[in-house]
């Protein structure tokens, strides 16, 4: 029997990574409206690694074996399609295939793609889902995993966003000049929506939250990589902001999924390394004179990071940085994070003034304003209200970890 | 030592079912399982098969195709592994890792052998 090739390891997520980047360049040549056969072809393709190589072996180099399956596959649907209709883009499949996997073409497909999936005619929920099926790899029940819904609402999500995507003939192209700037502004926020939906845990999967969070960052390097927003400061703050919240991932969550309070956070637990990418991102701006409430919340961050402790964390910075971005960004979390600084500044007493001065038709459902104001009224000694508004969060999040963090505060006040 | 072939089963493709980070998952303990036994040894062959083709049923010279297999359960790859007994085969396939992801079955069959002729 010929000895198959000593098995090579394949790097950490190969198979999803792969997948993502052979749709987006299969999109390239069949176009978008296409792009349910891309991605069956690619699914095929790794069927086909996968049972061909627990047998005999992980080949040399992968990647090529894949591709030239892909192509092969690829080719073979061009060809069955000159017999069955004329809706298909010309291709050329003697020489424009032939790059078809050309490592640097790779990379500006997938930025195209990413444009693409969060094209302003895509609802926005269907965007973050359309970019971790396409350019993430992941699955229809990883996703509805990760946004603690079930596969049938995913999948509709995902066949309206792909709908759309044939109707408004949305191309795979990057935008002109002058939409450039709002368009790019639209997958930045995408990103973050996807990073913070691993982070702010709305499902109880660890795994599936980090996965989340990495792939946010994966892509937000992914567009810094390219010439066009290589020097964009929009693109390094919210990788910068990424980086650093991610480092604090690890330490936020007992073994046993209970949320823990930066306070009370090991901060040996902390990624130094995620922190350094960090504050280089963040490093690479520090000129920039307008800045993008990525800017601030990174930085906000980062004196989070670099604090030797909760207690002797910067907070008159922070709380500058608060007043700076309640300026850009008047929604409630921010409000509600801003009294969180004032209190740590200026006391208990005058923050829980200006929380209680947030109109409250604007709180509804937001469980996080009721933990903050539930710890103001501890510390300023009105136990009863406390407790109430303790009841009331525990009731707005379906998060366990929260909710078990949430009893057992209101465990503390009973005692 | 005896020689033995073994049919791996799957009931449908349920390994198209898996996500790519599970494909990859399988193809990396799976494939090193099967190297392993193929470095000691024990291994001769290990080939996976398509999971369609063609039967042939042939009598004094009429051959017609089919029967069609009906079931869903298919043989999705072969062993072909030498050991001394077919309790020895039983250990190690037990420990076969593609157990771990998927419902499958492996039938061992021992390679006939005739007293005084093999």
């Amino acid at each position: 029997m010929k000895k198959p090739n000593t098995p090579k390891a394949l790097t950490d997520h190969f198979f999803r990574h792969e997948y993502s980047k052979m749709v987006a360049v299969i999109s390239r040549y069949f176009g978008l409206n296409k792009l349910d056969l891309a991605e069956d072809i690619v699914q095929d393709t790794l069927l086909e690694a996968m049972k061909n190589w627990e047998y005999n072996g992980i080949p040399p180099n992968p990647e090529a074996w894949l591709y030239k399956v892909a192509k092969n596959k690829a080719i073979n649907a061009i060809k069955k399609s000159k017999f069955e209709s004329t809706e298909w883009p010309k291709v050329d499949d003697s020489g424009a295939t032939e790059d078809l996997f050309d490592e640097n073409k790779i990379q500006d497909d997938m930025l195209r793609m990413m444009f693409a999936c969060c094209h302003p005619s895509i609802k926005i929920e269907s965007q973050t889902a359309l970019i971790l099926k396409t350019l993430c790899g992941f699955t229809i029940d990883e996703i509805a995993t990760a946004y603690l819904s079930n596969s049938e609402t995913i999948n509709k999500r995902l066949v309206r966003a792909r709908k759309t995507l044939k109707e408004a003939e949305i191309e795979l192209k990057l935008p002109s000049d002058s939409e450039l700037s709002n368009r790019l502004d639209a997958v930045l926020h995408s990103i973050y929506l996807l990073f913070n939906e691993g982070y702010n845990a709305s499902s109880g999967d660890q795994l599936i939250r980090y996965d989340l969070c990495r792939e946010a960052i994966r892509l937000a390097k992914l567009i810094a990589g390219h010439d066009l927003f290589k020097a964009n400061s929009t693109v390094h703050a919210l990788i910068a902001l990424m980086f650093l919240n991610a480092s604090r991932f690890r330490a936020r969550i007992t073994s046993d999924g209970q949320l823990i309070r930066m306070e009370n956070q090991d901060r040996k637990l902390w990624d130094q390394r995620l922190i350094n990418s960090g504050l280089e991102h963040l490093e690479k701006i520090t000129k920039e004179k307008t800045l993008s409430h990525y800017h601030i919340l990174a930085t906000i961050s980062a004196h989070y990071c670099t604090a030797i402790d909760y207690d002797s964390t910067d907070w008159v910075s922070i709380l500058q940085l608060y007043d700076v971005l309640i300026k850009i960004d008047n929604s409630v979390v921010v409000q509600v994070n801003r009294v969180i600084a004032l209190a740590k500044v200026k006391g208990a007493e005058r923050a829980l003034q200006e929380l209680e001065a947030i109109p409250v038709n604007r709180l509804v459902n937001y469980y996080h304003y009721h933990t903050v104001k539930a710890d103001l009224l501890t510390q300023t000694g009105k136990l009863n209200q406390a407790k109430t508004e303790l009841q009331t969060a525990s009731k707005l999040t379906s998060n366990n970890a929260e909710v078990q963090h949430l009893r057992s505060k209101l465990g503390l006040l009973e005692k | 030592m005896k020689e033995f072939m073994l049919f791996i089963y799957t009931v449908g493709d349920h390994m198209a079912e898996m996500s790519p980070e599970k494909q990859q998952k399988h193809v990396q303990k799976v494939g090193a399982y099967i190297q392993g036994l193929v470095d000691e040894g024990t291994m001769k062959s290990a080939q996976p098969l398509e999971l369609e083709g063609i039967t042939i049923t042939g009598h004094n010279g009429e051959f017609q195709d089919g029967p069609f297999n009906e079931s869903k359960e298919v043989i999705g790859g072969y062993y072909h592994m030498v050991a001394k007994s077919i309790d020895e085969v039983v250990a190690i396939i037990k420990k076969d890792p593609r157990f771990e992801d998927n419902p499958w079955k492996i039938e061992i069959r021992p390679i006939m052998q005739v007293a005084g002729i093999n």
